[in-house]
């Protein structure tokens, strides 16, 4: 089966073989996919530069198998600028993919959110700000969108007020930590259903809350790129 | 069809080289047995006394016999520049291309999250260890030019620069003896952007 030309970004690059690849890809129409890239590390194919992360392509592959064999690939748009702490943040966007999105499960949405976001991190002046909003974007087009207007009995939050955050259910208004929750503002659940945490305080409890939240859909491993944070 | 038992374990064992598959194996192995007896007979010998007795180099981390390796013992060498690489055969490389004096400190792989791989894994500790010494001057970080390697570049960087230390990185450009039109666009905006004077 020969696929159509779809746009794609590389999530991840794996060795195979001697100068073969088994490569991640992130599809509008197929979702994530690994295909085996034949030889691209070899002198002659000069395909190895731009099949890399953070690269805007167009591919195609075909096989019948489980595993398909990438056939063509190119590079559609001048590489976007991610360097340093940038870096590690697409890094970031792209581990954080792969663990919620499972193979073969497409997603237009999520693909259209993967791009913008690596535009706004190359632009943006608050990473945080960026990665807050894919989180809870990401989440939402997964179907385990958080509640950010209202409290669990549908009463519009008030910005003054403490909440405790249920993970199934959502924010309840109390000073303390119940049923296994996380106590923050409302102001913060309420910059963070707009998008825009504004603050030291609320950048960091919007962090510590789609830490928690996170926590429940990525499983017990660690996300490995928060140790590369380290620094920061 | 089997030969004898020996043979095929032979073929199947030449087979754990990379790019060997069950037909250079094959060829390979009546090669030794049928024309080159001694030196198949040096190479099982070699091959045995070099998986017993080649380590790594406690300063460096690259593969040697001995404690230290050739080039973290000798005393002409500058202590004050070290030259991060990932694999032992990039010390080779850069040894043999350029005329650098300094010492070498091999990752031996290279930052990869989704693999699992992080700065634990790396052993980034022991390079932390020999940077807090006070003796390195100067880093120079030739890692791979990939989003991994430079992440990794990056996150080692950061490392010299909390401590106060110089890091510099390998130039991105044009191959020599190439043409602009065979250049991929990515190092050739890399190579234009860090253009420099004439």
């Amino acid at each position: 089966m020969n696929s159509e030309l779809q746009p794609a970004y590389v999530l991840h690059v794996r060795s195979y073989r001697e100068t073969s690849g088994l490569i991640d890809f992130i599809t509008p129409e197929y979702g994530r996919l690994t295909l085996l890239a034949k030889g691209f590390k070899s002198g002659k194919a000069r395909r190895k530069s731009y099949l890399q992360p953070f690269r805007k392509l167009t591919i195609a592959w075909a096989g019948r198998g489980e595993l398909k064999t990438l056939t063509t690939a190119e590079e559609v748009e001048a590489p976007l600028v991610l360097e340093d702490k940038l870096l590690v943040s697409g890094l970031y966007v792209n581990e954080l993919l792969t663990r919620l999105l499972h193979p073969h499960d497409p997603h237009a949405e999520i693909f259209a959110l993967y791009e913008q976001t690596l535009r706004d991190l190359s632009t943006a002046a608050s990473v945080e700000l960026v990665l807050r909003n894919y989180e809870k974007n990401i989440l939402e087009e997964l179907g385990y969108g958080l509640l950010l207007d209202v409290d669990v009995d549908g009463t519009a939050l008030d910005p003054k007020s403490q909440y405790c955050y249920l993970p199934e259910s959502g924010p309840i208004k109390s000073d303390r930590p119940v049923g296994g929750g996380m106590l923050l503002s409302g102001e913060t659940l309420l910059s963070m259903g707009c998008g825009q945490l504004r603050g030291e305080k609320e950048l960091k409890e919007s962090k510590m809350l789609m830490r928690f939240i996170l926590g429940r859909y990525i499983g017990e491993k660690p996300l490995k790129t928060r140790e590369l944070f380290r620094y920061y | 069809m089997s030969l004898s038992p020996l043979i095929d374990k032979l073929i199947e064992s030449l087979q754990v080289l990379p790019g060997v598959g069950p037909k250079s194996a094959q060829r390979m192995a009546f090669y030794l047995l049928e024309r080159n007896r001694d030196g198949a007979q040096s190479l099982s010998e070699v091959l045995q006394d070099a998986v017993e007795n080649i380590g790594h180099c406690s300063q460096c981390r690259t593969l040697t016999e001995h404690e230290r390796c050739s080039i973290c013992a000798n005393p002409a060498r500058d202590e004050s520049q070290l030259c991060i690489v990932e694999n032992p055969s990039d010390v080779m490389l850069v040894n043999k291309a350029t005329g650098y004096k300094g010492l070498y400190f091999v990752l031996m792989g290279h930052l990869s999250p989704l693999d699992g791989i992080g700065p634990d894994e790396l052993g980034l500790e022991q390079l932390a260890q020999r940077l807090d010494s006070g003796i390195v001057e100067e880093l120079i970080l030739a890692t791979n030019p990939t989003v991994e390697g430079e992440a990794t570049s990056h996150y080692i960087s950061e490392m010299a620069r909390k401590r106060g230390i110089r890091a510099t990185r390998l130039a991105h450009g044009v191959p020599l003896g190439g043409e602009l039109e065979f250049v991929d666009g990515g190092t050739l905006s890399q190579a234009f952007s860090d253009r420099r004077d004439l």
